[in-house]
């Protein structure tokens, strides 16, 4: 019995160095022009991509040589809708194990271009997560949703959308560029600005950007992003969505 | 932040170096209305000392709380030791102690759920009712602490004379 009155005092003193602990590179580029077919981006373990979420066997990764930003190369990703039986379609590549801690300022720019005209409702193109001991991987999601980019939320709270009135469609058939810019905290200190071919198009500030933890649906955030997923990350519309994806950088600028 | 932490330790401290004089009186099941268990609760109960003034309790709770699809759902077994101060009817009930979770898909995770609250537990009856604001403090990778509150029905399985 005695035994279990110590097991109340020691963990309360084993709280770890977390900085030390999931120390990770704050910076990350890539123009796929080093690749010759989709399995090279997950060698080296981590070095370069760290593994792909293809959830449906239709769905497709490959490196493409014929609709690019640059280089000659690009990453392409289709993915079919959601059926609501299978969970989400996903088609994407995933770098974990970085470090983007509270206080920083993260900057992400791609080049997307996004195929054919068919209506983009819901469709993920980008995630910045982290990954928790207890919970689904909550991070910050932008998110095409009538065709119009915004930023979703992977925890409790509201999405980042663009002025009413002022409202701008993601250019389809053509290469557009998005850059989004978040100051991290777990508190309503932080702020997100994105922008679509250098227009401002999303900008809140006073917002919470990291996730905390949520009685004991959520457990083990830890005040930093560590993963980023780029290609389609979700497909929720109802149709089957291609993107291509170019010139990735993502940094730590402040 | 770092003076909650330090409070709690002092608490955890004073609570551990107590424990002498050991007692068995009533043993009590109680059902938690949120609280230290996330949604809520069922408890086990019983008595560790008794003072005049101040009663010790052990508690032993299970709850759970789905998550998704991948994740499973979360198995919450919380261990709280109370301490019960009042001579009378309308008791203060501080509490502290440690919370494991467990998924079905075999992750884990410790938090510190910490308990202060106003328990009536009138004498010669056998119910208690307790009002707790009952924050969860995790502590393992990052120091945060969740602003929480439970209401507690407890009723007494043995009454010794």
């Amino acid at each position: 019995m005695k035994t279990s009155y110590l097991f109340l005092l020691i963990p309360l003193q084993i709280a770890c160095n977390k900085e030390k602990l999931f120390d990770g590179p704050n910076n990350y580029a890539d123009d796929f022009s080093s690749y010759d077919n989709i399995n090279e981006l997950i060698e080296n373990e981590n070095e370069n991509w760290s593994f792909f979420q293809k959830t449906y066997a239709s769905n497709v990764l490959s490196i493409d040589t014929n609709i690019y930003h640059s280089a000659g190369k690009s990453f392409k990703s289709y993915a079919m809708p959601t059926a609501e039986a299978f969970g989400a379609s996903k088609a994407s590549i995933n770098k974990q194990f970085m470090a983007f801690w509270a206080n920083e300022t993260v900057l992400i720019e791609a080049w997307y271009y996004i195929e054919d005209t068919a209506s983009a409702n819901w469709l993920f193109l980008f995630d910045l997560e982290e990954k928790t001991n207890i919970g689904a991987g909550p991070g910050m999601r932008l998110a095409m949703v009538n065709n119009q980019l915004r930023v979703e939320h992977k925890y409790p709270n509201p999405d980042i959308l663009q002025l009413e009135g002022s409202e701008i469609n993601v250019p389809r058939n053509q290469w557009v560029n998005i850059k989004m810019a978040v100051k991290l905290s777990q508190e309503k200190s932080g702020n997100v600005k994105v922008w679509q071919d250098d227009k401002l198009i999303l900008h809140q500030d006073k917002w919470q950007t990291l996730p905390k933890d949520i009685l004991y649906v959520l457990q083990g955030t830890k005040g930093m992003y560590s993963q980023i997923e780029f290609g389609v990350t979700a497909n929720s519309s109802e149709n089957a969505m291609t993107v291509y994806v170019d010139d990735i950088a993502i940094s730590v600028i402040d | 932040m770092e003076s909650k932490f330090s409070f709690l330790c002092f608490l955890s401290c004073l609570f551990a170096f107590t424990n002498a004089g050991f007692a068995q009186q009533g043993k009590y099941i109680s059902v938690e209305l949120a609280g230290s268990g996330g949604f809520g609760s069922f408890n086990y109960e019983h008595p560790i000392l008794c003072k005049q003034t101040v009663t010790l309790n052990m508690r032993y709770g299970f709850s759970m709380a789905p998550i998704d699809k991948q994740n499973g759902t979360n198995l919450i077994f919380p261990i709280l030791l109370h301490g019960l101060i009042g001579r009378r009817a309308h008791q203060l009930d501080l509490a502290i102690g440690q919370a494991i979770s467990i998924t079905t898909k075999g992750s884990f995770f410790l938090s510190a759920p910490l308990a202060c609250g106003y328990r009536y537990q009138p004498a010669n009856k056998r119910f208690f009712i307790r009002l707790s604001y009952t924050p969860i403090l995790s502590y393992l990778i990052d120091v945060q602490w969740q602003h929480w509150a439970g209401i507690t029905y407890g009723f007494k399985l043995n009454q010794k004379k």
